[in-house]
């Protein structure tokens, strides 16, 4: 069995890497893996039907790694985060047997309610994307950071307050004393954000992950979003897990990158590679149907993908993405293609990837 | 003349409050803006939100009632036209909004839609008027059949288009369409900013397009104006952008964007601090709190829009000095 993970680069092994054929993922991981996601699978239960929203996903976070997350509405990338958080509700939610979140050598999945409020808020934390539903509108913003404290630490009253100031001023927030006793509405829409972010780092966690955290604010403050979440990562060696639609806040913060399409990871990639030379024609895609700065109007078109996603009751058996595919194949509506390691640390689900290292071989 | 001529439109929006609820203050929507837009030109309207861009939309096309300042439309003054007296006018213009969820009515079927508004407007005698239809949705690139369908069976892309399509029913000449593909994904964008392209070629449409997405308006737009709590700061051809933005908030703008390429990468950009609100601007120049390069002069006395080149205006003191000093010395 040929092990594939795909991380930043100096830690791996040259040996292990997989150059030809399909790959199994195996289920130990290694000294610097943070978070571990294998087979997932999540389904919800849905007017007596059980529909599968999120297929197969396995992949790694590595410590201190930024990740992206990258697909449009509804390809599964929020129910991926949350499966990771079990933020789900129990009640309408299977995962697959084979399914493991594997973090400091425990299946979360496996996790009773009590252990996940151990972990969630102090080794994996969230933010979301509108900070205003995330804070609680009738406690004041100190007494909200300090919630955190009193769960996850043993610190008394006096040390609280302190750490609670000094994370309203480590998120760059002026007069951490006068917003102690403010609520959440007296706040700004970045400011907001900026709360969400501090609750997140209360206890220093080994994974921030953060689902469209600057989709709802305007780009001046998104920078000093991003700016800070930067920060906080070199500083203190948080990996980030960042699912945005945004492909330019992909280039802006992430490392490598996942593409999500109909549920299914269709390519990983360091960040570079991806946009200079995606290996999924989803990917490509996608890249360029984004308007580019200093591609004027000039009666040039942008490229689009015709047809819609498939809805999630009538997911084609094959390839997902055959439908809308200008290369698809005969091939393409007989087998689904698997996630296959393709070039350097790069894995693409398509019998016919697009990039560079996949050339050679189309001759052939 | 041109096509539109806005001139010092304000538009306050009063804040009510206290004993007898008197109105103790104004919202500053939209602070004395003037612009000129000549026929079949796509003026881009860009801003963050709170900046006015809508409201500035909704009051050139009459949607709220001007506070003071005059729209001209093909050589009619607008403002304080009597109801009667714009329906003419309307006819010849649209608005296009962000939500094309709520801007649907979801007990109506596309066809009930549009053939609501060809009535109403009498566009084409009562026997055309389903050929019309089918023509319309032709023109949208939507299926003929689905003029049956009501507006929660359509994906958002769809519904966008729907809308549209009963934009330019009444044949319009201007339309005005605010953020209309912010809702949607990438691909379903690229599909609709298509079809916008095709469609104003098609009918010589002028364009007034807002949106807060930098890309969008210079791929899409010929010329744009960008605004801040309220007031127009500077107004420019789309043509090299980031080699002509002058106005300090502008070039804050188009640096606080996120790469498009991440061998671009460098540090970001930070413009610091937060727009201040608008029911309480400064009593200078609008920017003058989060301006790296203010002089006092900016913090008192408010910029005018000055001419600094061809098709190019900005409200900045330390722009207009730069360009007299220039113009002086016979620079330009």
């Amino acid at each position: 069995m040929i092990r594939v993970t795909w991380g930043k680069g100096k830690s791996m092994p040259e040996s292990s890497q997989s150059t030809s054929g399909q790959s199994e993922l195996a289920a130990s991981p290694t000294a610097d893996v943070a978070l571990s996601v294998r087979r997932l699978s999540t389904s919800f239960l849905s007017e007596g039907r059980m529909v599968n929203a999120v297929n197969n996903v396995s992949f790694d976070v590595f410590k201190g790694e930024a990740l992206g997350i990258v697909g449009e509405s509804g390809c599964g990338k929020s129910v991926t985060a949350r499966s990771i958080m079990r933020l789900l509700p129990d009640h309408v939610t299977r995962y697959g047997s084979e399914s493991r979140v594997e973090f400091n050598g425990g299946n979360l999945l496996d996790y009773t309610e009590r252990q996940m409020r151990d972990i969630r808020g102090d080794q994996i934390a969230m933010i979301f994307q509108e900070p205003m539903t995330a804070l609680n509108p009738v406690f004041t913003i100190g007494s909200q950071l300090n919630e955190a404290l009193v769960y996850h630490t043993t610190l008394n009253r006096i040390q609280r307050k302190a750490r609670v100031l000094e994370l309203i001023d480590l998120v760059e927030i002026s007069n951490p004393d006068r917003r102690y006793g403010e609520y959440p509405h007296q706040l700004s829409g970045g400011m907001r954000q900026r709360i969400v972010i501090a609750m997140a780092l209360a206890c220093e966690p080994d994974i921030l992950i953060a689902d469209e955290p600057t989709t709802a604010l305007d780009v001046t403050i998104q920078s000093q979003i991003l700016r800070l979440m930067n920060d906080l990562r070199r500083k203190s060696g948080t990996a980030i897990l960042l699912i945005t639609h945004d492909l330019g806040v992909i280039a802006q913060m992430c490392d490598r990158v996942l593409v999500m399409y109909a549920g299914q990871i269709v390519e990983i990639s360091p960040v570079d590679e991806l946009f200079h030379d995606a290996a999924h024609p989803y990917t490509k895609a996608l890249l360029e149907s984004i308007p580019h700065s200093g591609m004027r109007h000039d009666g040039q078109r942008l490229t689009t993908i015709p047809g819609l996603v498939p809805g999630l009751h009538d997911m084609p058996i094959a390839c997902r993405f055959a439908d809308r595919c200008t290369l698809r194949q005969s091939m393409c509506d007989a087998f689904p293609p698997s996630l296959k390691a393709s070039g350097h640390r790069r894995q693409v689900r398509c019998h016919f990837p697009v990039h560079s290292a996949a050339r050679p071989l189309e001759k052939g | 003349m041109s096509f539109l001529q806005v001139k010092h439109l304000v538009k306050h929006f009063p804040v009510r409050g206290g004993m007898f609820n008197r109105v103790v203050a104004a919202v500053q929507a939209v602070n004395d803006v003037s612009f000129e837009l000549e026929k079949g030109v796509t003026l881009g309207v860009i801003g963050e939100s709170g900046c006015g861009k809508s409201t500035l939309g909704k009051t050139i096309i009459g949607l709220h009632p001007a506070t003071s300042g005059t729209v001209t439309f093909d050589g009619t003054e607008m403002t304080g036209l009597s109801h009667r007296d714009m329906m003419p006018l309307r006819r010849r213009m649209q608005f296009v909004f962000q939500d094309p969820y709520s801007s649907l009515n979801p007990r109506m079927t596309a066809g009930q839609m549009l053939k609501e508004v060809i009535r109403f407007h009498d566009i084409v005698p009562p026997g055309e008027r389903s050929k019309f239809i089918d023509e319309l949705l032709e023109t949208v690139q939507l299926r003929r059949e689905v003029r049956n369908r009501y507006p929660h069976e359509f994906s958002g892309g769809q519904r966008q288009r729907l809308n549209l399509a009963r934009a330019l029913a009444v044949k319009p000449e201007f339309i005005i369409a605010d953020e209309p593909v912010s809702a949607l994904d990438v691909s379903v964008q690229a599909q609709v900013l298509n079809l916008l392209m095709d469609l104003r070629e098609q009918f010589g449409l002028t364009l007034i397009f807002i949106s807060h997405d930098l890309k969008v308006i210079e791929h899409f737009c010929d010329e744009m104006i960008v605004m801040y709590l309220g007031q127009l700061v500077e107004k420019m051809s789309c043509s090299d952008i980031h080699l002509n933005a002058t106005h300090p908030y502008t070039q804050a703008l188009l640096r606080s964007n996120p790469v498009n390429d991440p061998r671009d990468r460098s540090e970001l950009y930070i413009l610091e601090g937060e727009v201040p609100s608008p029911r309480n601007p400064p009593a200078g120049c609008p920017f003058v709190t989060r301006c790296e390069v203010a002089a006092d002069r900016c913090e008192s006395d408010r910029p005018q829009l000055v001419q600094i080149g061809d098709q190019h205006q900005a409200a900045c003191w330390l722009v207009g000095e730069q360009f007299a000093v220039a113009a002086e010395k016979g620079l330009r």
